[in-house]
């Protein structure tokens, strides 16, 4: 993975987070507990989320399994041979409400490099025709816009980022293909993403990531976390094949 | 410290499959930590029988071993070495010979074991080899979950499972009691989670009625028939699912989330079974029938503790008799 396109930078802190009266802590199973950070999705809402994980990770993680965050909600998977949902929901209850001491930042920004071409974007001139954009002004759009990561889950590696700009938001195809191949950023509704392997899908194809999404020989093995900003940049045909890119993806 | 010894052998130690197919896969305890990038727990589904399995041949815990779902499935061991089937009881043969499951067995080099297939008397069944099997390690388990593509993938008749040979002196056996008896019927235990309270005016339509599993029944999960509850139509932002997570989606009717579980899900759920009925539910083949009864949190892990002691208990007695055989 090249270093310039995946540079982390730290995004503005904010202090305070969420207004919920109290933390909603609900019963998921015989060892699993759903912490409900708010009620709708907001950045405010992945903060806090990201903040959430990051203090149970801290204090609780010998006790925890799994924990998995989602645009709203924590999943959290204990040990019950540990600890109960009482003893957990109490320890948690003490944190709220959620105050982020200075210094601690929310999320990376990270660069994903995307090409946008016919070669390995099905889709890219029929949407930007479909919103009356030229093919510039579309991944102009596409481009331009910071993504928050809302959610991991699908498949092991797919983020689901948004939201895309009303201007070029697409609904899914109406029959998904039944090879994407790996590296597509494609959208659908409001939310834009990579797909990590190749793989069925039904999203509107109109670039192309050569970074691996999802790579077992890295530590960590997605470079993406729930909360974490991501920026596509641009780049042209040598920078996709110099950074890997397959432009033979979509030839059987 | 043990009575198995390692014994040596030509080139190529490992169990050459002759016969196969998908569900037949390598197995441990599964995959932790990895949901937040989307990647599923998997595992053996019936984590009793699998870890008897093991204790069996004095392996650890979570040790790979082989979950063969519905039989049909035969291999040469190609090195002699110590092996335990447990679980459901399908037909099991060593060079046509009937055995028994639930004991310890020594395999010479050459022996070629075989699983009919699944009767009415349990889905899954697993093949335990001391040392375990020895397949790559992927994200720190050695679990196949075939739809993630990365972790093992599905065996090939003329493939090697590899482990290392070994040689055991004595018998050793677990009493009738431990051994996995299906019943085509079962209460399974659930404990209500989250949306439990917007669909509370169906909760007494779905425990009063009897399920019926279903055809599309896999590690991923098993979709039950029954009479179709009338969902009210709900909105919801997807959130984390765990295993044993009870989906109502629109059709009403109940999906019930095992090991290979998506990790995520937008759809509303009652709640997630304990894990003995989730163990049932991977033992249950398509026809047999269960009914959810509704049990309380702190009941679910006081059982769950319970169950727990006294499974450790008897690994720890087949781990203290397989020492007395040392020689």
């Amino acid at each position: 993975m090249s270093k310039e396109h995946t540079m982390a930078t730290t995004l503005p802190q904010s202090t305070e987070l969420l207004s919920l009266p109290h933390p909603q802590l609900v019963v998921q199973g015989e060892q699993a507990l759903m912490w409900y950070l708010a009620a709708s999705p907001s950045p405010q809402a992945l903060s806090a989320v990201q903040f959430a994980c990051t203090l149970l990770q801290q204090h609780c993680a010998d006790d925890l399994v799994e924990l998995v965050p989602a645009a709203t909600s924590v999943l959290i998977v204990f040990d019950l041979l540990k600890t109960d949902h009482v003893t957990l929901a109490e320890r948690i209850q003490q944190w709220w409400p959620l105050q982020l001491s200075h210094g601690q930042s929310l999320g990376q920004l990270v660069e994903l490099p995307c090409y946008y071409a016919a070669e390995v974007a099905p889709d890219l001139a029929r949407l930007a025709s479909l919103h009356q954009l030229s093919i510039a002004e579309f991944i102009q759009c596409h481009s331009s816009t910071r993504y928050q990561v809302n959610a991991i889950g699908f498949a092991p590696g797919f983020a689901y980022l948004g939201d895309v700009p009303t201007t070029i938001a697409t609904p899914r195809l109406a029959t998904p293909r039944a090879r994407v191949p790996k590296g597509s950023v494609g959208i659908a509704g409001v939310q834009t993403a990579v797909y990590p392997a190749t793989s069925p899908g039904g999203w509107n194809i109109i670039g192309n990531c050569p970074i691996p999404l999802f790579d077992l020989s890295k530590q960590p093995v997605m470079p993406l976390s729930v909360g974490d900003t991501v920026q596509f940049v641009v780049i042209d045909r040598a920078e996709f094949l110099r950074l890997g890119g397959d432009i033979t993806g979509w030839q059987l | 410290m043990s009575e198995f010894r390692s014994a040596d052998s030509a080139q190529q130690r490992g169990f050459l499959i002759q016969q196969t197919h998908a569900l037949v896969q390598v197995q441990d305890a599964g995959r932790r930590g990895f949901a937040k990038v989307g990647v599923t727990e998997g595992g053996w589904l019936d984590a009793t029988s699998a870890r008897l399995a093991n204790a069996l041949v004095d392996n650890p815990a979570e040790a790979a071993l082989l979950e063969i779902a519905l039989g049909g499935f035969s291999a040469q061991a190609q090195a002699e070495c110590v092996v335990a089937l447990t679980g459901a009881n399908l037909p099991f043969t060593i060079n046509g010979i009937a055995q028994s499951r639930y004991q310890r067995i020594q395999l010479l080099a050459g022996d070629v074991i075989h699983i009919g297939y699944a009767n009415r008397q349990g889905a899954r069944c697993y093949l335990a080899v001391h040392g375990g099997l020895q397949t790559p390690e992927v994200l720190g388990s050695r679990s196949t979950v075939l739809r993630e593509q990365f972790s093992g993938g599905p065996l090939a008749v003329g493939q090697l499972l590899p482990y290392q040979a070994s040689r055991v002196y004595g018998d050793l056996s677990l009493p009738y009691a431990w051994h996995y008896k299906h019943r085509r019927f079962r209460r399974l235990a659930l404990v209500l989670g989250a949306q439990a309270e917007l669909l509370s005016p169906l909760l007494a339509s779905f425990s009063a009625q009897i399920y019926r599993v279903g055809p599309a029944a896999d590690r991923m999960g098993v979709r039950l028939q029954g009479r179709a509850l009338a969902m009210p139509s709900l909105n919801l932002i997807s959130e984390g699912l765990c295993v044993g997570s009870v989906q109502l989606p629109p059709d009403g009717l109940p999906i019930v989330m095992l090991r290979d579980h998506q990790t995520m899900g937008g759809y509303p759920k009652l709640g997630a079974l304990c894990r003995e009925s989730q163990a049932w539910l991977g033992q249950a083949l398509p026809g047999d029938f269960c009914q959810f009864e509704l049990i309380d949190a702190a009941i679910a892990i006081s059982k769950g503790r319970a169950f727990e002691a006294k499974l450790s208990a008897i690994e720890q007695q087949l781990r203290q008799q397989a020492g007395a055989w040392r020689v």
